[in-house]
């Protein structure tokens, strides 16, 4: 009887192990969209008049940096400029340094771009499609002693 | 706690010494009638997610599915004593996808019901003179124990996203099953076919939107057991060993 009993507790303990393990609910479906692939690559320039990329610019007061940023196509979701970690106001392709750190210091300034291929598709919801790159150094901003 | 229940049982045994143990399985069926909590709640999430995935569909609303009970049971004459512990899962399911990707969105609700049964045989009904298939009804009082899980999966030409949810939620429930059903027995081993319904009371998740679990509704199953020898034909074994 012990060795009946005995038996009877394994099996059950293997037996509940399987199908515990085993039947949890699942299913596959899902819900399917025929949208149009977007078929060009997506180019998107950025320049700063009469800087190249990666330049210095020195300041030694508040000041605007011009820009401009150039798309093949889609639409340009976001463009946001920070300088160190510090995000600045643009506007009308200009970029407001309002904020004077420390003199004699060289700080970052980098941008954050989406550009969306506009297909609609869940990547590009998701930004994963086109372009989406976040802080990329554009220029870097040297401040200097007012003269 | 395996000790203990060890020792319970062996306790038991003096008082029931013609009786057999006998281990069960039945593969089942339930039907849910009361899934409307979680049915909203799926639905508040789908108005969530179409508002950034506006084409997003519900494509599995906690339907009725698949159960599996075993059973650890005392055959004393025409009654039936023991443990069971039944599995129960279902599911609500979000989806989207295109060329880009697909994304899913997913409340697994699972439960462990642990129940103790008393199985009655009612009737036998005999074909040719050999018995061949008994009646019987059984009352299964027990507590359902439930867990909701949410994750969501992305999945994208360049990457994978998988989020869990941190709170996965808990509730419990008491039930109280009856069922009726038939059984034929060849040797040691028996099949059944059992229907019942189960009630359940009380049972509501913590989640904040105070989602009441039931796995209320109908219950079908089939199933085998194995009746092992009991402690009387072993001695007679032996002894037909001694002669």
């Amino acid at each position: 009887m012990i060795n009946s009993f005995n038996k009877a507790i394994y099996s059950s303990l293997s037996v509940a192990m399987l199908f515990f393990i085993s039947c949890q609910y699942d299913n596959n479906s899902t819900v399917y969209y025929d949208v149009t692939p977007f078929s060009d690559s997506i180019t998107a320039t950025t320049s700063f008049s009469g800087y190249a990329l990666k330049d210095t610019v020195t300041l030694s007061a508040e000041d605007s940096i011009p820009y401009q940023i150039t798309i093949s196509s889609g639409e340009l979701v976001s463009a946001v400029f920070r300088l160190d970690t510090l995000t600045l106001t643009s506007e009308n392709n200009y970029i407001q340094i309002d904020t004077i750190f420390t003199v004699g210091e060289t700080y970052p300034l980098t941008l954050s771009l989406h550009v969306s291929t506009q297909t609609g598709s869940l990547a590009d919801i998701k930004g994963l499609e086109g372009i989406n790159f976040e802080d990329s150094t554009m220029l870097y901003v040297k401040f200097v002693e007012a003269e | 706690m395996k000790n203990r229940f060890i020792l319970v049982v062996l306790l038991s045994i003096p008082t029931l010494a013609s009786a057999q143990l006998s281990v069960e399985y039945t593969g089942g069926y339930g039907a849910y009638t009361q899934m409307g909590d979680l049915r909203k709640l799926i639905d508040t999430k789908l108005q969530t997610t179409i508002l950034e995935l506006p084409n997003a569909k519900i494509v599995a609303n906690f339907p009725n599915y698949f159960t599996h009970t075993f059973g650890l049971n005392y055959v004393y004459k025409r009654e039936e004593f023991g443990f069971q512990i039944t599995r129960m899962s279902t599911g609500g399911k979000i989806a989207y996808s295109d060329y880009s990707g697909k994304y899913t969105n997913k409340l697994i609700l699972s439960a462990v019901r642990i129940g103790t049964r008393y199985r009655y045989d009612y009737i036998d009904f005999t074909v040719k003179g050999k018995q061949n298939l008994t009646l019987f009804w059984e009352l299964s009082p027990g507590v359902i124990v439930s867990n909701l899980k949410h994750s969501i999966y992305e999945e994208y030409a360049t990457q994978t996203v998988t989020e869990d949810d941190d709170g996965n939620y808990s509730s419990v429930t008491f039930s109280l099953l009856p069922q009726i059903g038939v059984k034929t027995n060849y040797g040691r081993f028996g099949f059944h076919l059992l229907a019942g319904y189960d009630l359940e009371f009380g049972g509501k998740l913590d989640n904040g939107y105070k989602t009441r679990i039931s796995w209320m509704g109908l219950r079908t199953g089939i199933g085998f057991s194995y009746t092992f020898p009991p402690r009387k034909e072993k001695k007679k074994e032996k002894d037909e060993d001694k002669d």
